[in-house]
């Protein structure tokens, strides 16, 4: 679940499609490879790299299912997989947001306090009056 | 003014990718969750069964117009998925409410309702306020798993 969670940047889920693959696989239980592959428009040569890599570092574990005399690859996104692309996901958001403009976080109403401060200033100033 | 990145990437960089990540597991929820249509035929079906024979009007009309909304739906859920078999539609990763919801609703829709209160000796109204409380009832736990789930499954885009 996301526990406001241990930011942590991985540098293996970053590339595009990878982060894509796991975004995909993250909210069930297992994707078939075609579905994957027809869903991000590459090729099977393509997946397959990007697969190996991931499971290479445990994010994903890639199974054969028979069904009907055909083998069938699906993907399953592990624990420790999961845990990596929270933390990704929590790391892209605080780069994100701390480019955020400046004003973004200044509360509603705050500007017009600070005009009635500067008018009141400027009222009381005798130098002005 | 943007204050400066405080990370390997560019904001711009970390944002784009953010979005398209967010809409790649968008569209795998959108696949794997039930459609509302399809919940709400099946809560119909489920009260259907709760009313007594005798007031379930000519034809079991309730119950025909129940099974017809269920097999549009699951024809709808097909095209959807490009008349692929429905079982290649993903699975989704239920968690411990998901589960407890649609174990209440099963055991109402398909236990307590149909076994325990359908009775002959339900007046009209008693027997047609029965089914409609487990309509209500399949429904809420069912939707209420539906909303869990996505609630549960877009955690990590929340900060």
């Amino acid at each position: 679940m996301a526990t406001v969670s241990q930011a942590a940047f991985d540098e293996l889920i970053h590339a595009p499609l990878r982060l894509r693959i796991c975004a995909m696989l993250s909210p069930v239980q297992r994707l078939p490879f075609s579905d994957i592959r027809d869903s991000l428009g590459i090729s099977d040569s393509v997946l397959s790299k990007h697969l190996s890599a991931l499971a290479d570092a445990g994010y994903v574990e890639v199974s054969r299912v028979r069904t009907n005399s055909r083998s069938r690859r699906q993907v399953t996104l592990t624990k420790p997989g999961r845990t990596a692309l929270r933390g990704h996901l929590a790391a892209l958001q605080e780069i994100a947001a701390a480019a955020a403009p400046a004003g973004a976080e200044e509360p509603p109403g705050a500007r017009a306090a600070r005009r009635r401060r500067a008018r009141r200033e400027i009222a009381l100033d005798p130098r002005i009056a | 003014m943007e204050k400066q990145p405080s990370g390997p990437v560019p904001p711009g960089v970390a944002r784009e990718q953010l979005r398209a990540a967010r809409r790649a597991h968008d569209a795998s929820v959108r696949r794997a969750i039930a459609p509302t249509g399809l919940i709400l035929a099946l809560s119909v079906f489920c009260g259907a069964q709760t009313i007594a024979p005798a007031y379930k009007g000519p034809g079991n009309v309730v119950t025909i117009i129940a099974v017809v909304w269920f097999l549009a739906e699951l024809v709808r859920m097909s095209a959807r998925n490009q008349w692929r078999p429905l079982r290649s539609l993903p699975k989704p990763k239920w968690g411990v409410a998901e589960v407890t919801l649609i174990s209440i609703a099963v055991l109402v829709g398909g236990v307590i309702g149909p076994h325990l209160l359908a009775g002959h000796a339900n007046s009209a109204l008693a027997s047609w306020g029965l089914g409609g409380a487990v309509t209500v009832t399949v429904a809420t736990c069912l939707l209420a798993a539906r909303a869990s789930y996505r609630h549960r499954a877009s955690g990590a885009w929340r900060r």
